[in-house]
């Protein structure tokens, strides 16, 4: 079986794997990070979302092999409970998830949005959102949470206007 | 709606406090079924059928036993063997049938014929899923394949493949409401009778996280142990217990952790969860079984599929004097513990928010060749609201009356409340009219003529659609303990189950708004059968109604046994004690004050402390309990405004406004969650969702590249109103809130899609309105005119 090293959250992460491990299997299995979710089997939802040396995949969707001796952030490591990230505090204010399951997946879809600087109106982010399933929310909490980090305020309904 | 900052004062009922069980959640944190393992665990995969009906002549199970890693091949003949129970129906009640209704059994494993596709016919036991895998496919099963009736109109036609040879015409139910002699005589001096078939069609319930199960036994204790994704954990632990293991339910442990979401279609006992703790036993191992989104497509139990013909009996001024209608439901092929849930409360609320004075409801459970039906979001009450408010759309139509109005002239009025339908369903409080005015306010109705012709300007179709509906919440009853630590902590123990509704939060604000116990010293415990005494779980808008009224009197019993401790230590009598924000005062005299906590810690405190009797020593806690009766009644109404590309069929969600009524609002920021949850999933049904089977009973719909779930990109921004009428029923004053959007939101919309296709002559077009459908309807209607 191939050996492998992945830098996991800045921690350097070596481990004997299957040539067939989805990189998915490796977080949570060979690392212990259970934060990336696995919610589909054909790379529709997005709960495996993570970083891949900066940029968000599906980690559904790469063998473990083809990230050997890259960086992977998961939603562990973008923010801790005394310092969370932005847009983690952002979730949490704006009621954007409620069962969880989708939201490590969400948020790194959302942080990779917001570093592409594509978080400029709602209609972008729900487009930027095309490969992540939330069935709890219905959407809008996500959209505005994101938007509140671009530090946009676009014009919106709700029932204080 | 973005929180706003946290203060003490904002914690309380009413506050928009950010949920607590986020932390976790949003920091990899939450521990759901598949994040957990056990010591020496096993893989278990379920060989599933690829066909829908046959006859299973034999199963060879022995190429699968020499893969290596294989620890054991259970089939249905095993669990025969092992004389253990079956899945049971607990949702056909006889006092609402008042007869029999045809029975079915439902082992884990299928033996002799299995009866839908994706029916387990074996479970292979090894040490790792890729062997178990490997394995499977080497069984050898020989199947006659039969004729199947997946669909209601294919069984319910002459000749039809039937499931169960018993269950003539594949009936597995009838029932019936209202009086049928009054609503014929109500139709026979009608000025006009309008008729329509109206579709609920077959949908996934799909939470995100898939089913998991982990069982284990262990010997020395007799004990079995269940880790499990459901929703109902207490459920599941009475029905493995009771109908499978018979074992005293003390013998069974379940837990759930975080759960991934449920929409109903998680709250049942499933094959799965037998087969774990089941095959643990037999290999003497731990036995963990995960499904996958296809096998969730093929084995979770599904939601609505009706088909109602109704018939709406009118004077020429849109005044209804009578509905009739014969509703089909498909139950799948076997009874699961909610089955007929849908079909009978659903029925219920026929009479929607209207006073129709004579009404005729007859109600078939159909078996098909499809997996078993079960309660999603709505359970019926989103079938039943598509029914009403299409037939008044569709009667508006043929009377030339605008569709407002013929809904105002049959509105209950609030001085008519307590309202009793025709079909004895009586409704205690709401004011329908004036959400009805509230709903064409907040969705500037008035302001559409103009938007249209911007649309048409731009080659688009523009509609607008309206719908109010009226639910039915708060089943049955439920307990609620909390208890103090020796520390002043307090632990609440819930016996429903939250599995995405915010309740960790929801309960601490109305603890900390009734005791003045800091939300930081608040923790919650659900979901453990071995830590609490009893609970039914979350389903049908209950938990706020009855976990939180039951959650009032745990409260009242504390500050009761509290008072007494506070006279004792004061030196004082009780009855000169009042309890405010935390605090016993004195109301006279000195006006001495002890804090709650002191006199929780009181208890607690080690050695004899003096002042306090000894039945006084162990402890402050307290027990609640509830029981709905009557239930509430929910209500509001939705609008949406569509626009469709002609030459495309894409219909595109403008807007959408709601305005409900579900009383008193324990969190506003759960709250609108719950409402743009409930929106999206109903706008879900209306325009993409859909299982379908093909004439074989193959599933066509097996993964999320053919089954279309809403995305963000497919929404608008929503509006949302509240206009409580706060019901007497509980102390609370609160209503259901969770299944508005999935009742209110697809009548809308389907009468917004038939609005703007108008100018071709549109009446109807069932759901899902995908554009293939919308495009196909508007050529059909082309070529006919």
């Amino acid at each position: 079986m191939p050996k492998i090293t992945i830098t996991v959250n800045g921690t350097v992460q070596t481990h004997e794997v299957e040539g067939r491990t989805l990189l998915v299997y490796f977080l949570r299995e060979h690392c212990g990070f259970k934060g990336p979710h696995i919610g589909c089997d054909t790379s529709q939802c997005g709960c495996c979302t993570v970083h891949l040396d900066g940029r968000s995949i599906k980690s559904c969707t790469c063998l473990a092999v083809m990230a050997d001796g890259q960086e992977v952030t998961t939603i562990e490591g973008v923010g801790s409970v005394q310092q969370l990230h932005p847009l983690q505090k952002a979730f949490n204010e704006h009621h954007a998830l409620q069962c969880g399951y989708c939201t490590p997946g969400m948020v790194m879809q959302g942080i990779d949005i917001l570093r592409r600087g594509r978080a400029t109106d709602h209609a972008t982010i729900r487009h930027e959102l095309e490969g992540n399933l939330c069935r709890c929310t219905g959407y809008q909490n996500i959209v505005e949470a994101i938007a509140s980090c671009a530090g946009t305020h676009p014009d919106r309904h709700s029932r204080e206007d | 709606m973005k929180a706003d900052p946290i203060s003490k004062a904002a914690q309380g009922i009413g506050a928009p406090l950010p949920r607590r069980e986020d932390l976790r959640m949003l920091t990899g944190q939450g521990r759901y079924a598949d994040d957990y393992n056990l010591p020496n665990q096993a893989r278990g995969y379920v060989l599933r059928s690829p066909v829908a009906h046959a006859w299973i002549r034999g199963i060879d199970v022995s190429g699968a036993l020499d893969v290596p890693g294989v620890i054991a091949v259970l089939t249905g003949e095993d669990y025969v063997a092992d004389g253990l129970g079956h899945i049971p129906c607990v949702s056909i009640p006889p006092t609402i049938t008042g007869k029999t209704y045809h029975k079915t059994p439902f082992p884990p494993l299928e033996s002799e014929r299995v009866l839908a596709i994706g029916s387990g016919v074996a479970f292979v036991v090894a040490e790792t899923l890729a062997a178990a895998m490997d394995a499977a496919e080497r069984i050898v099963v020989d199947y006659e394949a039969l004729p199947a009736a997946p669909t209601v109109e294919a069984a319910i036609a002459d000749g039809a493949p039937l499931v169960w040879p018993e269950a003539t015409g594949n009936i597995c139910f009838h029932h019936e409401l209202g009086d049928a002699a009054a609503t014929d005589a109500a139709f026979a001096r009608a000025d006009k009778i309008v008729a329509s078939r109206i579709r609920s069609q077959r949908v996934a319930g799909n939470p995100l996280e898939p089913r998991t199960a982990i069982g284990a036994y262990y010997e020395a204790e007799q004990r079995y142990h269940l880790t499990s994704s459901t929703a109902n954990p207490s459920r599941v632990r009475l029905m493995l217990a009771e109908h499978i293991l018979k074992v005293p339910a003390h013998c069974v442990h379940v837990v759930a952790g975080d759960v991934g979401g449920g929409f109903g279609t998680k709250g049942g006992l499933y094959p799965e969860e037998i087969l774990v703790v089941w095959a643990a036993r037999r290999v003497g191992r731990p036995v963990k079984w995960i499904s996958d989104r296809s096998e969730a497509f093929l084995s979770d139990f599904n939601g609505r599929d009706q088909i109602a013909d109704a018939e709406l009996a009118l004077t020429n001024d849109g005044t209804v004097l009578g509905m009739r209608v014969l509703v089909n439901h498909n139950l799948g092929c076997q009874l699961g513990p909610s089955t007929a849930h849908p079909s009978l409360v659903g029925c219920r609320m026929l009479s929607g928010v209207y006073a129709f004075p004579a009404m005729h409801v007859s109600i078939n459970g159909i078996f098909t060749h499809s997996r078993t039906l079960t309660t999603y979001r709505g359970a019926g009450r989103p079938e039943a609201t598509l029914v009403v408010e299409r037939m008044l759309d569709i009667a508006a139509a043929e009377l030339g009356i605008d569709p407002i109005e013929i809904r105002r002239r049959n509105l209950i009025r609030p001085e008519q409340m307590p309202y009793t339908t025709a079909i004895n369903e009586t409704y205690d409080c709401g004011e329908f009219e004036a959400i009805l005015d509230e709903g064409l306010k907040l969705s500037d109705w008035d302001g559409f003529p103009a938007r249209k012709v911007a649309s048409e300007a731009r080659g688009l179709l523009r509609g607008r659609g309206l719908a109010l509906y009226i639910e039915v919440c708060g089943t049955i009853s439920d307990r609620m303990d909390i208890r103090f630590d020796a520390t002043g902590g307090l632990s609440i123990l819930a016996g429903t189950f939250s599995y995405g509704q915010g309740h960790e939060t929801s309960y601490a604000q109305m603890v900390h708004e009734w005791l003045g116990v800091p939300i930081e010293k608040i923790r919650f415990v659900q979901g453990d059968t071995d830590k609490l005494a009893n609970g039914r779980g979350t389903f049908g808008s209950r938990s706020m109604t009855i976990g939180g009224s039951a959650l009032l009197g745990a409260c009242n019993e504390v500050i009761a046994k509290g008072r007494r401790v506070a006279a004792i230590l004061l030196g004082c009598v009780e009855d000169a004690l009042e309890f405010r924000d935390g605090v016993y005062r004195e109301t006279t005299g000195e006006g001495r004050e002890i804090t709650l906590d002191r006199v929780a810690r009181a208890t607690y405190a080690w050695g004899a402390p003096k002042p306090l009797p000894a039945d006084l020593w162990n402890g402050l806690e307290g027990r609640g309990f509830f029981t709905a009766q009557p239930q509430n009644y929910p209500n509001g109404c939705y609008t949406a405004e569509v626009e469709i590309d002609p030459e495309t069929g894409d219909v595109k969600l403008d807007r959408i406004a709601a305005v409900d009524d579900v009383g008193n609002v324990i969190n506003p920021l759960v709250l609108e969650g719950q409402i743009h949850g409930g929106i999206v999933q109903g706008a879900g049904q209306a325009l993409k969702e859909q299982i379908i089977h093909d004439a074989d009973g193959q599933l066509l719909t097996g993964a999320f590249t053919d089954y279309a779930m809403p995305k963000a990109s497919d929404f608008c921004e929503f509006r949302l109103g509240m206009r409580a009428v706060p019901t007497q029923t509980n102390p609370l004053g609160v209503k259901g809130g969770a299944e508005t959007g999935t009742v209110g939101m697809p009548p809308a919309i389907i009468a917004a899609i038939i609005d703007a296709l108008a100018p071709y002559g549109v009446r109807h077009i069932d759901m899902p309105a995908t554009p293939l459908k919308v495009w196909e309807t508007i050529q059909h209607a082309k070529r006919a005119q």
